[in-house]
């Protein structure tokens, strides 16, 4: 009798154990994946908020021509409220672990807070910090409709901001917890724009300016304006410039290693920011002739070339920067910030009217290390 | 204060507290009881007594001897009374043998004709004054192994053991011939541990063959052989061997106090040896080694184990064993080391393949699907639409059919074994899939985790780790990958509180002697391998001999 309460006592004590479980078991195919977000300006209410899902199809069933996505779209006042809404609609819970993009509408990005915007996934404990966040000139419902049968747009995004080291003409993508933490600082930053290209294809075009203070979108920069920034920055490993000869001739210079410093002096109220752009790279192309890379007069000539269209590009978008947009994106508070630390903490408030109003000077050297596998045309 | 005392009370708070507390304590009483039921079936066995059987000595008489044998055997018709007279003194005696178990040929040519031919040049006074038996045994019989027996249980015990007794009328004694008739086969390769590189020869079921092979692949004159008697009733023989001047004797003691301890009727297999002399019976692991390789036996007593066999069975025990050394093969130190490194490690990783595989797919499947990269996410999603079962009772259908289709094979003939094995895979490769029932990946999981569990080089392992490859999968299905956690950390307290003849399993993974891990997940090269293991504190450390 003893014998049996003990063996009921510990068969009791285990299904304790195993019943606490299980709690959140739940297979893979009974989720709905989200693979982007799009969040768009609506007429009658304030959000319009899409989801791109997968079509789950059945691997023995596949090739019935189905979409390989689905859109949902609702709107509605608040985002989980819209999120809540998907339970009389879909299947299958939401499930945002595998979010790849989300995208943002210009127009919407214009008239709200993006932490506003953004507050439900920021808070929600179950989302990830790194879907990569676009803006559009278009609809966030447009972007994510453009179709092609072999690749969900959103992966699409997603794998095209992969290309970022091999061109000048786009700057880093913005992931969630990149963009927490500008929004959280109040700096300024850009925002790459995907917008819809030729034949209907999506393209990564521009960017957004966001005000740090507002946290809005102010203005657009774009793709020359982007080259003059990623020169600034000096981040980029990779990437070309093409330039003219004075024949007219056009040849392209790869960078191969960039770096810029940027010293800040103060003296009294004005700022001035010295930047020395630095670079060593080949020469791709080129359709001079002869063009002998063996002469290093040519090379000399070559790199002052490539120094001035540099020079062109940093001061002509430094110039729309500082007089057009008023807003330091490239981070020269940063900079200034850590050479007169308390300096800053009085004026950081109204960093981008200093900003407006410094001074910059700028010193690109060139360098070309080699002319790739040949050197002359004969 | 109000705030902590409502705090208190809440019944969340008071329930755990108490569960806090109750289950380890409960757990801890639990075990406490079934090690206390242990000891009490130990004590039961080990002092048996044993009773004295009424011995009776051979009378000079042949006829009461006779009639005693007959009395104890007699109603078997195998055993053969063969009534002569002695050619020299004329006097009747018997031979009594066991038919078929018994060398005839070299009985009638060495026994029976020397016996009954006629004297020729027999000094006839030297018989009358020396004692009969010895001057048969002198100068009669040409035999080389043979002895005397004063007892007639005795005699009685060697008939049975195959070996014909001769009793002569007016002596006190009777000759034994050691003439069984050998029934053996040739040295073949082990099935069950055959290798690419090594000695192609497996112990056999003769326990005499099996020594004589030993001494064969030694010279030294330390290797020590040790025989006893084990089973009550059917007597088989047991041999102890190890190296003397190298084993730890502690160890050998251990080991001939656990062997004293084997109170059983019949053993028929070594595995009955190893159940009863093992350490922990609730363990999932084998703590004993077993071989059918002599050259594995001949390294495992110069590292200073002991190695035990057993007559009736090619089955060799080693102890004491380490978890590492269930993933040695001999051909790890036959072949080059860089590659035999690679060999080992890719057990190792085999073996935790075999384990957690499926529970990790359960896991990740349903409750941690964030952490499969997206594309294998969806590829996973839409494999398993249209699947009825969830992925843990999938895993379990799978992983019993698989089991199965092993045990048919292995049981059935084997060209008809080889047709279960192609029907299964057609079956489970097929027609599951088409029909829905389990998903494509799952059958990849499941074959991968199948064909892992058969790297372990010892069968025993192999199917421990089987058993465990489901807890783990029951673990995963309740708590995911915390469960899994829950469950390794488990098996690591376990193995380390596991030892194995006082040597903790998982040497030398815990930190005894830095020499030990050049023989660990890598095989260092054979130069640098100067020491033997420490683990098991030999006698004689040292490999070579300056």
């Amino acid at each position: 009798m003893k014998r049996k309460q003990f063996y009921i006592v510990v068969m009791s004590l285990f299904f304790l154990c195993v019943l606490s479980g299980c709690w959140d078991n739940k297979d893979i195919e009974e989720l709905t994946l989200v693979l982007g977000m799009g969040f768009d300006s609506s007429d009658q209410q304030k959000i319009k908020l899409i989801y791109q899902i997968p079509t789950i199809i059945s691997s023995t069933e596949s090739g019935s021509g189905q979409s390989i996505y689905q859109n949902y779209i609702s709107e509605g006042e608040a985002v989980h409220e819209i999120i809540r809404d998907g339970a009389t609609k879909l299947p299958n819970p939401i499930y945002t672990h595998h979010l790849k993009v989300i995208i943002i509408d210009q127009e919407l990005a214009e008239n709200y807070k993006l932490s506003f915007i953004l507050d439900q996934i920021f808070r929600d404990n179950v989302s990830r910090l790194s879907p990569k966040i676009f803006l559009t000139d278009k609809k966030a419902e447009e972007i994510l409709n453009v179709s092609d049968d072999s690749e969900i747009p959103s992966v699409y995004i997603d794998s095209i901001s992969d290309n970022e080291q091999s061109t000048m003409k786009l700057i880093s993508s913005m992931s969630l917890i990149d963009l927490s933490a500008d929004l959280m600082s109040s700096q300024s930053f850009l925002m790459p724009n995907v917008t819809i290209g030729e034949n209907n294809s999506l393209q990564l075009k521009g960017a957004g300016v966001i005000n740090g203070k507002e946290q809005k979108l102010i203005g657009s920069l774009n793709e020359q304006d982007l080259q003059g920034i990623n020169w600034i920055k000096g981040e980029k490993q990779g990437g070309t410039i093409k330039i003219h000869h004075k024949s007219g001739q056009v040849a392209i210079y790869e960078v191969k290693h960039l770096s810029s410093k940027i010293a800040p002096t103060l003296h009294k109220d004005t700022v001035t920011f010295d930047v020395k752009i630095t670079a060593d790279g080949w020469i791709s192309e080129d359709w001079e002739f002869p063009g002998d890379a063996f002469d290093e007069k040519y090379i000399e000539e070559f790199e002052d070339l490539v120094e001035e269209e540099v020079l062109k590009y940093a001061e002509e978008t430094t110039d729309k920067l500082q007089h057009e947009l008023k807003t330091d994106v490239i981070g020269l508070g940063n900079q200034f910030r850590m050479k007169y630390p308390k300096k800053w903490e009085k004026i950081k408030k109204d960093w981008n009217a200093y900003f407006a109003t410094s001074t910059i000077n700028y010193d690109v050297e060139i360098n070309v290390t080699n002319m790739g596998s040949a050197g002359s045309k004969k | 204060m109000d705030s902590v005392l409502a705090f208190i009370l809440r019944q969340e708070v008071y329930f755990g507290t108490f569960m806090l507390i109750a289950i380890p304590v409960t757990l801890n009483i639990s075990f406490k009881k079934l090690i206390e039921l242990r000891k009490q079936a130990n004590n039961s066995r080990s002092p048996l007594t044993k009773k004295k059987a009424k011995t009776q000595d051979v009378s000079s008489l042949l006829e009461p001897n006779i009639a005693f044998i007959k009395s104890r055997l007699g109603i078997n018709t195998d055993i053969v009374f063969r009534n002569f007279n002695l050619a020299i003194l004329n006097r009747k005696c018997t031979l009594v043998y066991i038919d078929g178990f018994v060398n005839k040929l070299a009985m009638r040519q060495f026994v029976v004709e020397p016996l009954m031919s006629k004297p020729c040049n027999h000094d006839q006074q030297m018989i009358k004054t020396s004692d009969v038996i010895a001057y048969l045994i002198d100068n009669v019989i040409p035999i080389i192994d043979m002895n005397t027996a004063t007892s007639l249980d005795d005699s009685i015990y060697n008939i049975l053991s195959g070996c014909p007794v001769l009793f002569v009328d007016g002596e006190a004694k009777c000759i034994i011939f050691k003439l069984k008739k050998e029934e053996t086969r040739s040295i073949d390769e082990p099935v069950t541990e055959a290798l690419v590189r090594g000695p192609r020869m497996g112990f056999l079921e003769n326990l005499r063959d099996n020594t004589a092979l030993l001494r064969s692949l030694s010279g030294d004159p330390n290797l020590t052989i040790v025989e006893q008697e084990v089973g009550e009733r059917t007597k088989r023989k047991l041999a102890i061997v190890y190296i003397s001047d190298i084993v730890n004797p502690d160890l050998l003691g251990e080991v001939k106090e656990r062997i004293a301890t084997i109170q059983l009727d019949n053993v028929p297999e070594s595995g009955y040896i190893e159940q009863i002399i093992e350490d922990d019976y609730l363990s999932l692991f084998p703590q004993i080694q077993s071989t059918e390789r002599p050259d594995r036996v001949m390294g495992g007593i110069l590292e200073g184990r002991v190695a035990i066999l057993l007559d009736g069975t090619p089955f060799a025990l080693i102890v004491p064993v380490t978890f590492s050394m269930m993933l040695q093969t001999p051909e790890d130190y036959y072949e080059r080391w860089i590659s035999m490194s690679l060999i080992r490690l890719l057990r190792y990783a085999a073996i935790f393949i075999t384990v957690f595989l499926p529970s990790f797919y359960i896991a990740l499947v349903s409750f941690h699907q964030g952490l499969i990269p997206t594309d294998l996410a969806l590829a996973i999603a839409n494999s398993r639409v249209g699947v009825p079962f969830p992925s843990f009772i999938e895993a379990l259908i799978m992983e019993a059919a698989i089991e199965m289709l092993r045990e048919a094979g292995l049981r059935l003939p084997k060209p008809i074994g080889q047709t279960v094995g192609l029907v299964g895979a057609i079956i489970i490769g097929e027609a599951a899939v088409q029909a829905g029932l389990v998903s494509p990946i799952m059958i990849i999981v499941v074959a991968v985790t199948a064909i892992s569990s058969f790297v372990t080089p010892q069968y025993g392992l192999g199917i421990g780790l089987r058993v465990l490859r489901i807890l783990a999968m029951f673990c995963s299905a309740t708590l995911g990958l915390y469960g899994i956690t829950l469950f390794f950390l488990m098996l690591l307290i376990h193995g380390s509180k596991l030892k194995s003849f006082g040597v903790p399993y998982i040497t030398p993974g815990t930190i005894y002697s830095k020499d030990d891990l050049k023989d660990f997940v890598f095989r260092f090269p054979l130069f640098t391998m100067n020491t033997r293991p420490k683990e098991f504190y030999p006698k004689n450390n040292k490999r070579k001999p300056k």
